[in-house]
């Protein structure tokens, strides 16, 4: 399929065959391979749900959570869907957002503390990730950084907030003070643009 | 994918693969990612292309009690079922407790105390194994403790073999 071309696929992370291998003993029920998967792994997914949810039990328990999807779902993997990190990436990132937007959802009946930790969560973290800086720490991740630069500061802010920090449109649209329609649209642009062609 | 609305799924799928659909949205483009090859193929590549991101961030060492834990309450596996199951993660509010039992494991072996004896004529089958061990493990425990007495009376008078139950629930005397 000619879209797959377009994205010069390349690995990202080093071990992925060594990843796919786990997941296939997870799919055979061996815990040791889960185990192993989650040495090398949960470092990064932990870091990635804490930046979503805040360092707290919320986090803890998401990335528990992520390691029994990943047991169950283990049998579904298969190279189609692409390499192990990216897949087991979207499942800790989808359920930690499906955490978040359920604390959102419930926060009318959070007491006090819990929605000013909330903000200070959210907003308090307002000026640290415009820049791409921190991209910088694989090779793997130039083409990426390099395409990010290009874009104009608020969508490529907009774009990492959303990925890494799991802004929902209302928090970006509230945080750039833009509507969300024009923001919809600005981090279309700029996403076709990451994509290199189209 | 229809050619003329190529673009527009495009669109779509990096706005799912961000985070960014509402709800509802989400619910329907899920919808359609199961029966359209194509726009899973969009899906993949979008997760591929910010991969670079998440990996990037700085490693953070997640607590030394999860791991524990984690291969602890492994759920049972249905079998080799290759449909997508629907997962006992909690979404929001109680976490439950895991069934640590798989069938067939000592635990479920272990003969009843009394309880539905004479009910043990058959084994019960692999699929009502599993549910009754779904239905147990969505109860929470802490709270829930006197509706889940209820529940494993019942399943013992409908002749499950849950003994695994009294192990978790801690009722091994009862």
């Amino acid at each position: 399929m000619s879209n797959t071309a377009l994205f010069e696929l390349q690995p990202q992370f080093p071990q992925a065959e060594k990843l796919a291998s786990l997941l296939a003993k997870c799919s055979d029920d061996d815990e040791g391979g889960l185990a192993e998967l989650y040495h090398l792994t949960a470092a990064n997914l932990f870091a990635l749900q804490v930046r979503i949810l805040g360092m707290n039990y919320m986090a803890e328990r998401a990335l528990h959570d992520t390691y029994t999807l990943i047991w169950l779902r283990s049998s579904e993997y298969s190279e189609e869907l692409g390499e192990p990190m990216p897949w087991l990436t979207s499942i800790a990132r989808s359920h930690a957002l499906n955490l978040k937007r359920a604390r959102r959802a419930g926060k009318h009946n959070a007491t006090e503390t819990d929605q000013d930790r909330d903000q200070t969560s959210e907003i308090g973290s307002t000026s640290e990730y415009a820049d791409t800086t921190f991209l910088s720490h694989h090779a793997s991740t130039q083409p990426l950084k390099q395409s990010l630069e290009q874009l104009d500061i608020n969508t490529r802010d907009a774009i990492v907030r959303a990925y890494l920090d799991g802004w929902s449109i209302e928090q970006l649209s509230e945080a750039y003070n833009k509507p969300i329609a024009s923001l919809k649209s600005a981090i279309h642009a700029g996403m076709l643009s990451l994509r290199g062609q189209d | 994918v229809h050619a003329a609305d190529k673009q527009w799924w495009k669109t779509h799928a990096a706005d799912y693969v961000l985070g960014l659909l509402s709800n509802s949205e989400r619910l329907v483009f899920e919808r359609v990612l199961l029966v359209e090859p194509e726009l899973q193929s969009f899906v993949i590549d979008w997760r591929q292309k910010l991969q670079p991101m998440s990996d990037a961030l700085p490693p953070v060492q997640p607590p030394d009690h999860i791991l524990p834990a984690l291969i602890t309450n492994l759920p049972l596996k249905s079998g080799n079922t290759t449909s997508r199951q629907s997962s006992p993660v909690s979404s929001g509010r109680s976490l439950p407790a895991y069934n640590a039992a798989q069938p067939g494991s000592a635990t479920a072996l272990v003969p009843a105390h009394g309880i539905g004896k004479s009910h043990y004529r058959q084994p019960a089958s692999s699929f009502r194994y599993h549910h009754a061990c779904r239905r147990l493990s969505h109860c929470r425990f802490d709270r829930q403790q006197t509706k889940r007495y209820r529940l494993v009376a019942k399943l013992c008078r409908a002749g499950y073999r849950c003994l695994f139950a009294f192990g978790q629930c801690g009722m091994d005397g009862v």
